[in-house]
């Protein structure tokens, strides 16, 4: 079996393997609709990138570097540009969770002051 | 611009606090002594800090998780501003800040007409306060920063005795840094950037009466790297 057909195959395993794994995360309950999609379509790069290695041969051979080389790189970068657009999620979710905290700290003293009015 | 003058009424003392039972009774009790209106911010605390502090006849803002001094100090600020308050002085929960000196406080940003009043623990010289070598060149470097971010000179740009005033302190309710001297370093340069009056006076600190601080000098001087860093690339919130 030739290197180009072993990279192949290596790389739909690893796509489908992590396929099954998102799959199940999501029927599970622990991930909801956007992130199952994104990380399948992210998956589904990874089954197709063994496919894709003929096509970006001449891209890999312009740059000096191997197709796999190339590869990796870009999946690099695909995981660099989703973990930068998960932390901007997590910070907006923060921001969202202290404003909350707030306005129930807020309620809760209001009905504090009610409660205490009632009582005099 | 003529504004309000700032008086014991329409200042509300914010105290933040986690976990200060066995302090904030005394402390409370000094300000109600004074006349002062004051909201406790009980940061998360999971002792008797927030029912202390309703039994002393204050209003208290319970926050369900803990956010920080920075977030404690929002929730605060948004009372103040709920309320209409023209300012707030921030007071620590552990009996570090002399309630006497509020009135210097208040005195201060009324005669200078200031925005922001700094107490400084070393404008006068005469601190007593005990930091390793490491924390005292950090803080002259975060207090030469400050100075020059606010065309004043501060020698303390990491006290937590304060005041704030309007409109600053309704810009500050919306946008407050809550990471570590978010609520302090940062608060002056953001101030100072956004062309606020910043102005420090002296007001020596007690020793604290009861507990330690929280943080090592490790996590201090870590820290401080990361909030200077925020500064110096201008990553800090803008109000």
């Amino acid at each position: 079996m030739s290197t180009s057909v072993l990279q192949v195959l290596f790389c739909a395993m690893i796509g489908l393997g992590s396929t099954g794994w998102i799959y199940r995360k999501a029927r599970r309950g622990l991930l909801n609709f956007r992130y199952t999609v994104g990380w399948l379509l992210l998956s589904a790069f990874g089954v197709m990138a063994g496919i894709m290695i003929p096509v970006i041969t001449p891209i890999a051979n312009l740059l000096a570097i191997t197709p796999a080389a190339l590869l990796a790189i870009g999946g690099i970068i695909l995981l660099v540009v989703i973990c930068v657009q998960l932390s901007i999620s997590i910070s907006g979710l923060h921001e969202r969770q202290r404003r909350l905290t707030e306005e129930l700290a807020h309620l809760r003293q209001t009905v504090d002051t009610i409660d205490r009015d009632q009582t005099r | 611009m003529t504004r309000q003058p700032l008086t014991k009424q329409n200042v509300l003392i914010v105290v933040p606090a986690l976990n200060e039972a066995a302090s904030i009774g005394e402390v409370l009790s000094s300000l109600n002594e004074h006349g002062h209106p004051t909201v406790v911010v009980s940061d998360g605390s999971v002792d008797a800090t927030a029912d202390i502090a309703r039994a002393s006849g204050v209003a208290v803002l319970e926050l369900a998780i803990n956010l920080g001094v920075g977030g404690a100090l929002r929730a605060g600020f948004q009372y103040a501003c709920r309320h209409h308050y023209e300012a707030i002085i921030q007071v620590d929960a552990d009996g570090q800040h002399p309630v006497s000196h509020i009135n210097k406080l208040i005195a201060a940003a009324n005669d200078l007409n200031a925005d922001m009043v700094v107490g400084s623990r070393f404008a006068d010289g005469s601190s007593t306060m005990s930091v390793s070598s490491i924390r005292r060149v950090t803080m002259r470097v975060l207090a030469w920063s400050a100075s020059r971010a606010t065309h004043s000179t501060i020698t303390d740009s990491t006290s937590g005795f304060r005041l704030i005033r309007q409109p600053l302190l309704g810009r500050f309710s919306r946008l407050f840094a809550s990471n570590y001297l978010g609520d302090t370093y940062e608060a002056l340069i953001a101030a100072g950037r956004a062309g606020f009056v910043v102005r420090e006076i002296s007001a020596p600190i007690r020793e604290r009466s009861v507990g330690e601080s929280s943080s090592s000098t490790a996590q201090s001087f870590l820290q401080t790297i990361k909030v200077f860093t925020v500064a110096l690339l201008q990553l800090h919130t803008r109000i």
